[in-house]
C-alpha cells in the first residue's frame, strides 16, 4: 500500500478512517472547504488540500488533489460521493483504488429498484410496491393497488431523504412532489417510488464484506430500528430476541443477494423483521454510520477489511471464525431540538466533554470553539458502549450520555437518554414507530422534574452571582437571545 | 432574594435564595424543592436535591443561563427584571414569523393578503438538508412576506408578518 489515502469526507468518519489508516502506517491526506479549515479532520491529517467550494461533492478536484498529492486511494467514507458509480468509476480510470463497492457494485445495488428486482428473481421477500417513475401520473397509478399507509422513497439515495409518509391517497400527491425535490437536491435523482408501509416492524440489517474473488462474509445483524423521520438514532448488535430461523435467514438472503450481484467492498442489506416474516428493503453500498457496533462485538475493524479488498486481498478470516461476543450499542448524538420536532440547531459549541470508562467508545468530529454547520449533516458524536450483555451496555450508554456535556448549541442527548429508559425497548422488543412516539410531546422537564428542579437552582444561583452583568445586558440589547444562545425561540407556536 | 426563570419549554420557575445564598427554594408546577449548594466553581455547580448530588454545568450569557445536568439540557432567562413579561412571552405568539433555524428558503407557499389558519405551513426552509415547515403560530391575514425564495435566513429573522384575527 503504498503512498497516501485521500479522505473525501469530512467529520467524524473523516477521522474515524485516518485512524485506521494510521496505524496502518499509511499517510493521510484530508480535504476541506474554507468553512471547514479549522475542522478536526483537517488537523488529524498528515496532510490537507483546499478543495475549493462544494469540493466534497466535486469528483474532478477530489481526483486531482488524490493524485497531485501522490495518494493511491481514495476513501469516500458515507454520504457526499460514496455510493456515486461514476466517481468510484472515475478513481478507478484515473488509476487510483476506490474503497468502497466497486463501481460495478454500487449500479448493480445503489439502484434500489434494480436490487429490488433482483431480490424478487432470487426468491428474497420484499415489500408489496410500485415502479419508481418521475411522472406522477404513473406513481399515482401504480399505488393505487397498494394497501395503505404508503412510504413514497428516493430510487437513488437513502438516509431518509426523499422519503414521505402518505395515510391517504388524496395526499400522496402533494408528498411525491416533494420526495422528488428532496431526492433531486441530495442525489442528483428525482426518480420516487411507493411501496406500502409495513407498521410495527423492526429494522434490522446484516452487515456485510465482498471480496474481489466472489467470496462474501456477513458480519451478523444490527437492529437501527430505533429511528425518527427514517433517520436511526439508536443501533445495535446483536438484535435482540431474533429466533434463528429469522437471524440464520436474514444472513443467508444477504449473502444469497450479494454474490448474485458479485459484492464488492463493504455494505449492509437492510431488511424488515415483522414477527418470523421478513422483507427486504436495500443495500447500503458504503460504510454505514452504525459500523462500530459491528466491530466491537466482533473485535474487528471493518475499514481494515474494506483497505484490503479494495486493493484485491482477503480478509483474514473465515464465516466461522465470526462469532459475536457480547452486546454494543450506538446513540448518535446530534445537534437537534428534540422537544420541537427535532429542527437542527446549528452553531457554536462552547463547552465539549465527551463520557469515558470500560467499553464506552466516541466517535466525533467536532471540537469545542468549532461549529455544527446548517450546510451538513447535524450529528456531532457517536456514543458507544459494549457489554458483556445487553443489559451492562445499556447500562454503560446511560451513563455515558449522562457524562456528555456539550453547551453552545441543543442536542439530542437528554432526549436519546430518556430513550434508553422505554420499556419496550428496554425488553429488547423495539419497531420503527418507537421513537417517534417517544418523541410526541417529549420535554426533558417533564420526564425528570428532579434534574429540572436541581438546574433551575443553579441557574439562579448563578445569575445571583451576576447581578452587575446581568443589568448591562438587560438594557442594551433586545435581540441577544437570537445571536446568543442557539436554540431559543420565543413564542413557540408547535 | 426572588427571581422567575422561563425554560425554553415554556415552564416558568420562581426561585427564592435565602440570605446566605447557599439554600434556594424552588416552585414549579405546583411543587417545591428545598435545594442546597454544596460546591461552587467557575462553571460548575453542585447542589443537593433529596439527598441526592447533582453536578450541573453553566454557561452565562447575559440574562441567559445554559446548564446542563446529567445529560440533559436546560436553557433558562431571567424574566424578573423585565417588568411582567414573561408571561406574555410564555403565552402569547407572536405575529412576526421567524426563521426557527438557519438555512435556505426553498418554497413560500403564501402571498401576502391570503387568509390562514393557525398551524398551515406558510413557506419551507432547507437546513442540514432537511425540509423544516414554517408554520402560522394562529390564524390571520399576511401582510408582509419578508422574504424572497432561495434567500438565505439566518435564526430568529423575520420572515412573514401576520395580522391576527381580531377576538
Amino acid at each position: 500500500m503504498a503512498g497516501g489515502i485521500l479522505i473525501a469526507n469530512r467529520g467524524e468518519i473523516a477521522l474515524r478512517i485516518m485512524r485506521t489508516c494510521r496505524t496502518l502506517g499509511l499517510r493521510t491526506v484530508a480535504v476541506f472547504v474554507e468553512d471547514d479549515a479549522e475542522a478536526p479532520h483537517v488537523g488529524f491529517a498528515d496532510d490537507a488540500v483546499d478543495i475549493g467550494p462544494g469540493g466534497y461533492l466535486a469528483p474532478g478536484r477530489l481526483i486531482e488533489a488524490a493524485q497531485r498529492l501522490d495518494c493511491a486511494m481514495i476513501h469516500p467514507g458515507y454520504g457526499f460521493l460514496s455510493e456515486n458509480a461514476a466517481f468510484a468509476r472515475a478513481v478507478t480510470q484515473a488509476g487510483l483504488i476506490f474503497i468502497g463497492p466497486s463501481a460495478e457494485t454500487i449500479a448493480a445495488v445503489g439502484d434500489k429498484i434494480e436490487a429490488r428486482r433482483r431480490a424478487v428473481s432470487l426468491g428474497i421477500p420484499v415489500i408489496p410496491g410500485c415502479e419508481p417513475s418521475t411522472s406522477p401520473e404513473a406513481l399515482l397509478d401504480g399505488a393505487r393497488s397498494l394497501t395503505l399507509p404508503l412510504l413514497v422513497k428516493a430510487a437513488g439515495g437513502g438516509g431518509g431523504r426523499g422519503m414521505r409518509r402518505v395515510t391517504r391517497y388524496d395526499d400522496l400527491g402533494q408528498a411525491l412532489a416533494a420526495a422528488s425535490r428532496e431526492a433531486e437536491s441530495a442525489f442528483g435523482d428525482p426518480r420516487v417510488y411507493v411501496e406500502s408501509a409495513i407498521d410495527g416492524a423492526r429494522h434490522v440489517e446484516i452487515q456485510i464484506v465482498g471480496e474481489r474473488d466472489g467470496r462474501v462474509l456477513h458480519f451478523h445483524e444490527r437492529d437501527c430500528s430505533l429511528q425518527r423521520r427514517h433517520q436511526k438514532i439508536i443501533e445495535e448488535a446483536p438484535a435482540p430476541g431474533l429466533s434463528p430461523h429469522v437471524r440464520e435467514g436474514l444472513a443467508r438472503d444477504a449473502i444469497r443477494l450479494a454474490e448474485a450481484v458479485r459484492y464488492e467492498g463493504a455494505g449492509s442489506v437492510e431488511f424488515l423483521v415483522r414477527d418470523e416474516e421478513w422483507f427486504f428493503l436495500e443495500v447500503n453500498a458504503r460504510l454505514q454510520v452504525e459500523h462500530p457496533v459491528t466491530e466491537l462485538i466482533l473485535g474487528i475493524d471493518l475499514v481494515m477489511a474494506q483497505l484490503l479488498v479494495a486493493s484485491g486481498g482477503r480478509m483474514p478470516w473465515l464465516q466461522d471464525d465470526l462469532q459475536p461476543r457480547g452486546h454494543a450499542i450506538e446513540a448518535r448524538l446530534c445537534a437537534e431540538d428534540a422537544g420541537r420536532g427535532f429542527v437542527p440547531c446549528p452553531g457554536r459549541i462552547e463547552r465539549l466533554q465527551f463520557p469515558s470508562g470500560p467499553g464506552v467508545r466516541v466517535d466525533a468530529g467536532v471540537v469545542a470553539g468549532g461549529t455544527v454547520s446548517p450546510d451538513y449533516d447535524s450529528m456531532i458524536a457517536k456514543i458507544i458502549a459494549y457489554g458483556a450483555n445487553r443489559d451492562e451496555a445499556l447500562a454503560r450508554l446511560g451513563c455515558a450520555l449522562e457524562e456528555t456535556v456539550v453547551l453552545g448549541v441543543e442536542t439530542t442527548g437528554g432526549f436519546l437518554r430518556d430513550l434508553l429508559d422505554d420499556p419496550r425497548f428496554r425488553e429488547g422488543r423495539p419497531h420503527i414507530g418507537l421513537a417517534a412516539a417517544r418523541a410526541a410531546g417529549w420535554t426533558p422537564s417533564q420526564v425528570k422534574p428532579q434534574l429540572f428542579q436541581a438546574a433551575a437552582a443553579a441557574a439562579a444561583l448563578a445569575l445571583a452571582g451576576e447581578r452587575r452583568a446581568v443589568r448591562v445586558s438587560v438594557g442594551e440589547q433586545v435581540d441577544s437571545p437570537w445571536q446568543h444562545l442557539a436554540g431559543w425561540r420565543l413564542g413557540a407556536g408547535e | 432574594m426572588k427571581l422567575s426563570l422561563l425554560e425554553r419549554d415554556g415552564s416558568l420557575v420562581e426561585i427564592t435564595l435565602e440570605g446566605k445564598p447557599r439554600v434556594v427554594t424552588v416552585e414549579w408546577a405546583g411543587t417545591s424543592a428545598e435545594i442546597r449548594l454544596l460546591a461552587e466553581a467557575a462553571r460548575r455547580m453542585t447542589v443537593l436535591l433529596d439527598g441526592q448530588r447533582h453536578a450541573v454545568e453553566l454557561r452565562l450569557e447575559g440574562t441567559f443561563v445554559e446548564t446542563i445536568i446529567r445529560g440533559r439540557r436546560f436553557v433558562f432567562r431571567r424574566t424578573d427584571l423585565e417588568a411582567g413579561q414573561a408571561h406574555e412571552v410564555a403565552t402569547a405568539a407572536d405575529p412576526l414569523v421567524r426563521a426557527i433555524v438557519p438555512g435556505r428558503v426553498l418554497e413560500i407557499r403564501v402571498v401576502a393578503g391570503e387568509r390562514v389558519e393557525a398551524g398551515q405551513v406558510l413557506a419551507v426552509i432547507d437546513a442540514m438538508k432537511m425540509e423544516n415547515p414554517v408554520v402560522a403560530p394562529m390564524p390571520g391575514t399576511v401582510v408582509e412576506i419578508a422574504i424572497a425564495a432561495d434567500e438565505r435566513v439566518s435564526q430568529g429573522q423575520i420572515l412573514i408578518r401576520l395580522e391576527p384575527d381580531s377576538v
